[in-house]
């Protein structure tokens, strides 16, 4: 998913007007669109036109499809956030565009949006539950199962509910200690 | 009887003792100025005043309603104490007019008419009577100011606290409100400033007050303290900004 | 082949689009509501309160909405509460709705600058006459973006309503290719299509708000 959004914010800000309107019109359909039907479009359909993905691979790839679009507006927003001056040292001292992404914008870009990138890991981590969907051995999908056969589904959802708290909270911390080691270097 | 009363006022933010014995009478019609360092506690002693910050210890009295006291309202002893702010806080979304109406209609309960009336008199006393139908942001720092202090002065207050009223403007501007000001005290308006601008605290001061770290170093006639400083405190704080 | 999908389309569109927004509308009014009145809760800054709402919002946004949706639709009648697909959906997504709601009411508030509050306070307002005179005027301006953004999530989310049920343009579409599974490339396409054709004027508007407020 962070390779998706870096490599679609880099041609989402850079100066090539092709790149950007492709890497924007990516960014901006995926965006808008639910990600459950993503789900149902790359187990289903695909196989329409021969390509057949098991549940596993369809659910992964639609929702690094979805969520790495999110990922580049976030990152896109990270980018312009990062001071223009910062790019006119780097040329100063003779960096290639290339470089200077890598070595001082991007790093910086990083940082500003840790946030929101946490953000999006935690709505990745709850979107898993829709891969049940299609029925692969995910969590809500055996709790459904388990549900079929025992029938005290408000217990079971409840416990459920719980588990995934336990996994956000836990996500949450870990992005909230990276953020604070990050910016011991200051912004 | 003293318009304003403070008895050994103590007040902390958290560890931090910023008022450490405070005791202060300011009686009507007096232009008390309060002038000292920064961090000396001189803007929770207006703020103590009008209760928007509570004290820890001691008494406040204002216009006879005890401040500490439970059962005297917000509402009556905001009534009687108008405060000018340091960054003006008019509200943006309001007309200066509206600006200056909004507490004469929701807490005197005067009229559309009747508070509108008031209201133009009151920004016409501060020379902006055309300006009542612009917003804050059309109008110059200077501008905004002065009609901070017509709606302070639209409660009809026995005494009118200025906050570093003039620190926020550019030089040129802080004259504007200061004559605005200096009107004001030649009406025996009670007031009691917390200024850096000595000349007015000389000129039309006629209380001065000098604090530093929480307490009061000196206080007395302006010209005497300004020209004869008694305190060490005192002489090595007017060193600096003289 | 080209009938069997404009019939199909022609079903997503009459019966299935209403349903996909009245689910998505009636969802964003009770986040809107609930969010309002959780947010102005905790200006009044009182700890109890504060505590219960926080808990609210983080148990809220740390479920998944579609687990959510399935504890009220299959899970509320076994402690006696009975709800039909599309209230149930409309109820999960309203919650979750106002748990975000409630963050971005807050978020407003409270960048509002003290001294806008103290300059009321001194003028003699209660809290109340403060909050509706003086910060919400102010704060609502703040609100509009992000609240665009849930109504694009809402959206997005209500397509999940799909899985308890609820005939929405995603759920007539699975409807039909159980028939005809040719189907699902063009029906998947069109769906997707209108999806991004009701949520991304409203996204762009949203983003064309927020750079002129800053």
């Amino acid at each position: 998913m962070l390779l998706v959004g870096i490599a679609g914010a880099a041609m989402r800000t850079s100066r090539s007007a092709p790149a950007r309107t492709l890497a924007t019109a990516f960014a901006e359909f995926f965006r808008n669109t639910p990600p459950l039907v993503w789900i149902f479009f790359f187990y289903f359909a695909l196989p329409g036109i021969g390509i057949k993905l098991s549940a596993f691979t369809a659910g992964t790839l639609a929702l690094v499809f979805y969520q790495g679009a999110i990922a580049i507006e976030i990152l896109r927003a990270g980018i312009e956030a990062v001071a223009e001056g910062q790019r006119e040292a780097a040329s100063a001292l003779g960096l290639s565009p290339l470089q200077q992404f890598v070595n001082v914008v991007l790093p910086q870009a990083f940082r500003i949006s840790l946030p929101a990138l946490g953000n999006n890991l935690i709505s990745l981590l709850k979107n898993t539950s829709l891969i049940s969907a299609i029925g692969t051995i995910e969590i809500t999908g055996i709790a459904n199962d388990i549900i079929a056969i025992r029938l005290s589904s408000a217990e079971l959802y409840l416990t459920l509910g719980v588990f995934y708290l336990v996994c956000v909270i836990v996500l949450s911390a870990m992005v909230r200690v990276s953020e604070q080691r990050l910016s011991r270097y200051g912004s | 009887m003293s318009m304003v009363t403070m008895n050994h006022v103590r007040k902390a933010f958290g560890s931090n003792e910023v008022l450490k014995d405070i005791s202060l009478a300011v009686d009507p019609g007096e232009v008390c100025c309060i002038i000292g360092p920064s961090g000396s506690g001189k803007s929770t002693v207006l703020r103590c005043i009008n209760r928007l910050v509570s004290i820890d210890g001691g008494e406040v009295v204002v216009d006879g309603l005890s401040v500490t006291d439970p059962k005297v309202k917000d509402v009556d002893l905001r009534r009687r104490v108008g405060m000018v702010f340091q960054q003006f806080n008019l509200f943006p979304h309001m007309t200066a007019l509206q600006n200056v109406t909004l507490s004469p209609r929701k807490v005197r309960g005067l009229g559309a008419a009747e508070a509108d009336e008031l209201a133009m008199r009151l920004l016409a006393k501060v020379g902006l009577k055309e300006k009542a139908q612009q917003y804050p942001s059309q109008l110059s720092g200077g501008q905004q100011q002065r009609v901070a202090i017509a709606r302070a002065l639209a409660m009809e207050p026995k005494v009118m606290l200025f906050d570093e009223a003039t620190s926020a403007l550019d030089p040129e501007i802080t004259g504007e409100v200061l004559a605005v000001m200096r009107d004001l005290a030649a009406e025996h308006t009670t007031m009691i400033c917390v200024t850096h601008e000595m000349g007015f605290a000389r000129e039309v001061g006629t209380h001065l007050v000098f604090m530093d770290g929480g307490v009061i170093v000196e206080e007395g006639k302006p010209r005497a303290i300004f020209d004869n400083p008694q305190a060490q405190r005192t002489k090595a704080f007017l060193s600096k900004v003289l | 082949m080209n009938e069997h999908y404009l019939a199909a389309l022609r079903e997503v569109l009459v019966q299935g689009l209403p349903v996909t927004i009245k689910v998505s509308v009636a969802s964003i009014l009770i986040a809107i509501g609930g969010g309002l009145v959780l947010g102005v809760l905790r200006a009044l800054r009182n700890r109890a309160l504060d505590t219960i709402i926080i808990g609210y919002v983080e148990i809220l946004r740390g479920i998944p909405l579609l687990v959510l949706m399935f504890f009220v639709f299959f899970g509320l009648p076994q402690l006696g509460f009975h709800f039909l697909e599309v209230p149930s959906a409309i109820i999960a997504l309203g919650l979750w709705g106002a748990a975000n709601g409630a963050e971005i009411v807050r978020g407003a508030i409270f960048s509002i600058s003290a001294g806008q509050s103290e300059a009321g306070t001194a003028l003699g307002l209660n809290w109340l006459q403060v909050m509706v005179n003086v910060i919400l005027p102010q704060a609502v301006k703040r609100m509009i973006p992000p609240f665009m953004s849930l109504f694009v999530a809402t959206v997005e989310s209500s397509s999940l309503a799909a899985l308890i049920g609820v005939k929405d343009i995603v759920e007539i579409v699975r409807l039909r290719v159980e028939n005809d599974p040719s189907l699902w490339i063009p029906l998947l396409l069109s769906i997707l299509f209108i999806y991004f054709f009701i949520n991304y004027p409203v996204s762009i508007a949203s983003q064309r708000l927020e750079r002129r407020l800053t």
